[in-house]
C-alpha cells in the first residue's frame, strides 16, 4: 500500500492548519520565555540555620545533642530529598527548666511538587494522634505570624504540643493554597521561591505550652539581625 | 501458500489501517513539539520527573492505553467526517484554550495543568477532523486520558494518608490475630525484629486510581447493558482496591518476616506491586461474576412474575 491511500489531503486548508501548529509549538516557546529563573534564595541570601539560630539566647541554652537520638536511615534519606537542610536541636529553659525542640527545615526551590510537609501529615505519619488543631496569628515585634498549633499525643504517657509556621518566600504562608498562590505570586515577578518550616514543641502536659513556645519564637526573633530574621519569617509587615 | 494469502489480501478491498489524514498529521506534528518537552520532564527532570517516582509511575501506561482507545474506537468510526462549520469554531477555541493553559502552566511550573493541556488539545483535533458526532463516539477514550494527569499533593495527601491509617490497621490486626508479632505506630508496621513503612506508593491514591482506572476500562472493554451494574462495579472498585492494598501489605510483611529485609526490599518488592494488580483484577472480575449471576436472577423473576 502506497502512502497516498496512507495519507489522506486534509480537510482543513493548508493555512490553517500551520496556523494550529504554530499555536501549539509557540505555547512552550512562550513557556520557555515566561520562565522564572532566578532563585530568590539568592536574592536574599541562601540562610544556613545551624549558624544562624545562636546556641544562647536570652534564657534559652541550646543542649548538647544527645547520642542516642533515633533516626531510620531510609527515613532521614526521605527527608534530605524534600530539603535542602534540616536543623534539629533542643533549647532549655533556665529559669524553668523546660526543654522544647526546634525544628527548622529548608528546602531552597518550592516550584515543584515535593514542597514542604507540614506537621498536620507527617505527626499522624509517625504515630500520633492530632488532638486539636488552632490557627492562630502570633504578635509579635515584627508583626504577625499566621502559625498553626497543634496538640498531639502518642499513646497514654506523651502529649507534644507544637507552633509551626511556614515561610514561602517573603511572606508567611499557612495552608496548601496560600503557599501555592504565594509561589505563583512570586513566579510572576520572576522568582522561584524557597521555603521554611519552623516548627516548636515541647513534651509536657502543661496548658501553658503554647504560651512559653510564643515566648521562644519572640525572644529568637528579638536576638537575630533584620537579615537572619527575614530567612525566618520573610519580609513581614502585616 | 503466503503468495496465495498475499495475494488474496491485495484483492481485499484496501482500507488503510488508520485513515490518517493530513489535519491529524498536522496536528501530530504539533503536539509532538508541544507535549514532548512535558513528557521529558516527567521522566528524567528531577522533582518534576513525577512520571519516574512510584506515587505517579501508571502516567505512561494510562497514555497508552487511552491511545490505544482512542485509535480503536476511531477505527470503528465509518459515519463520514463532515464537521459542521461550528465545530471547526469550537475547535478553534478549545486549542486555544489548551494551548495558553499548556503555556502558562509549564512558565509557572504548574505540571499537572500542564499535563492535562493535553485533552483540550485531543478534543480540539477529534473536533476538527470529524466534528461532535466523533468526539462522541470517542468519549470515553478522551475521557480515560485524565488517568495519565498526575493529581496535585493537595487533593492526593489527605486521602492517601486515610488509606494507608486504615491498611495498616487492617494488616496489623489480621496478622495479629494469626499469632504473629506485630504493632503499629502510624504507618509504621513493626513485625518481628522488622520495621516496614506503608509508604505513599505501596498504599495510596495511586493505587485506588490506577485499579479505578483499570476497573473502568474493564467495564468499558466487557461492555455491560445494565448502567446500574455498571455503577455498583465502578463503586465497589474502592473496596477492592483497599482489600488489594491489604493482601500487598501483608505479602511483603510476611515476606519480611520469613526471609528478612533484604528479601522483602528486593525484587520481590516489585512482585508484590503485580500481586496487588493480579488481586485487583481478580476480585473485580469475581465481583462483576456475581452481580451478573445477580442480575440475572432479578431477571428470571421478572419473566416469571
Amino acid at each position: 500500500m502506497s502512502t497516498a491511500t496512507l495519507i489522506k489531503a486534509p480537510k482543513a486548508p493548508v493555512i490553517h492548519l500551520l496556523i494550529a501548529i504554530a499555536l501549539m509549538w509557540g505555547s512552550v516557546v512562550t513557556a520557555e520565555w515566561m520562565k522564572p529563573r532566578k532563585y530568590w534564595a539568592d536574592v536574599v541570601g541562601e540562610p544556613h540555620y545551624e549558624t544562624l539560630v545562636p546556641t544562647r539566647f536570652g534564657e534559652w541554652e541550646r543542649l548538647p545533642d544527645a547520642g542516642g537520638r533515633v533516626v531510620s536511615p531510609a527515613q532521614e534519606e526521605y527527608l534530605l530529598s524534600l530539603y535542602s537542610e534540616i536543623y534539629a536541636h533542643s533549647f532549655v529553659h533556665k529559669p524553668t527548666g523546660r526543654v522544647l525542640m526546634l525544628s527548622i527545615a529548608y528546602g531552597r526551590d518550592q516550584t515543584n511538587d515535593s514542597q514542604i510537609h507540614t506537621p498536620d501529615a507527617c505527626y499522624p505519619s509517625q504515630g500520633f494522634r492530632i488532638n486539636k488543631r488552632e490557627q492562630v496569628d502570633l504578635q509579635t515585634a515584627y508583626g504577625i505570624i499566621k502559625s498553626v498549633r497543634l496538640t498531639t499525643s502518642m499513646g497514654a504517657q506523651r502529649t507534644e504540643p507544637l507552633t509551626y509556621f511556614i515561610r514561602v518566600g517573603d511572606e508567611i504562608a499557612r495552608g496548601s493554597k496560600e503557599r501555592n498562590i504565594q509561589r505563583l505570586a512570586m513566579a510572576l515577578r520572576g522568582y522561584r521561591v524557597d521555603g521554611t518550616l519552623f516548627r516548636v514543641s515541647e513534651i509536657t502536659r502543661s496548658e501553658l505550652a503554647f504560651a512559653l513556645q510564643e515566648k521562644f519564637i519572640n525572644d529568637l526573633l528579638s536576638t537575630l539581625t533584620a537579615t537572619q530574621r527575614r530567612s525566618l519569617i520573610g519580609d513581614n509587615r502585616s | 501458500m503466503s503468495n496465495e494469502a498475499l495475494g488474496l489480501a491485495a484483492h481485499a478491498p484496501a482500507k488503510p489501517w488508520l485513515p490518517i489524514s493530513g489535519d491529524i498529521l498536522a496536528y501530530a506534528i504539533g503536539m509532538l513539539g508541544m507535549f514532548s518537552f512535558t513528557v521529558y520532564d516527567l521522566l528524567y527532570n528531577g522533582d518534576n520527573a513525577l512520571w519516574s517516582k512510584g506515587e505517579f509511575s501508571h502516567g505512561p501506561i494510562m497514555l497508552t492505553v487511552a491511545m490505544f482507545l482512542l485509535v480503536t474506537r476511531w477505527r470503528e468510526y465509518d459515519q463520514p467526517l463532515a464537521p459542521h462549520r461550528r465545530d471547526i469554531w469550537l475547535s478553534w477555541a478549545i486549542l486555544a484554550f489548551g494551548v495558553l493553559i499548556h503555556s502558562v502552566s509549564r512558565a509557572l511550573t504548574i505540571v499537572h495543568l500542564e499535563v492535562a493541556s493535553f485533552i483540550p488539545v485531543i478534543i480540539s483535533m477529534v473536533l476538527r477532523v470529524g466534528g461532535t458526532p466523533l468526539l462522541n463516539k470517542l468519549k470515553f477514550p478522551v475521557f480515560f486520558f485524565v488517568f495519565m494527569v498526575p493529581l496535585p499533593g493537595f487533593i492526593t495527601d489527605p486521602i492517601s494518608q486515610f488509606i494507608k491509617m486504615r491498611v495498616t490497621e487492617v494488616v496489623t490486626e489480621l496478622l495479629w490475630q494469626a499469632g504473629y508479632p506485630i504493632t503499629h505506630t502510624g504507618v509504621v508496621i513493626a513485625i518481628g525484629p522488622y520495621q516496614l513503612l506503608v509508604a505513599d506508593a505501596c498504599a495510596g491514591m495511586r493505587t485506588l486510581f490506577m485499579l479505578e482506572a483499570m476497573g473502568i476500562f474493564y467495564i468499558n472493554v466487557v461492555k455491560h447493558s445494565s448502567l446500574l451494574r455498571n455503577v455498583a462495579l465502578a463503586t465497589l472498585i474502592v473496596p477492592i482496591s483497599f482489600t488489594a492494598n491489604v493482601t500487598r501489605v501483608i505479602f511483603l510483611a510476611l515476606l519480611t518476616y520469613h526471609f528478612g529485609d533484604e528479601v522483602g526490599q528486593g525484587f520481590l518488592h516489585g512482585f508484590a506491586g503485580i500481586v496487588l494488580f493480579v488481586a485487583g483484577l481478580l476480585f473485580t472480575i469475581m465481583i462483576d461474576a456475581l452481580l451478573r449471576s445477580i442480575a440475572a436472577i432479578i431477571d428470571k423473576r421478572r419473566h416469571a412474575a
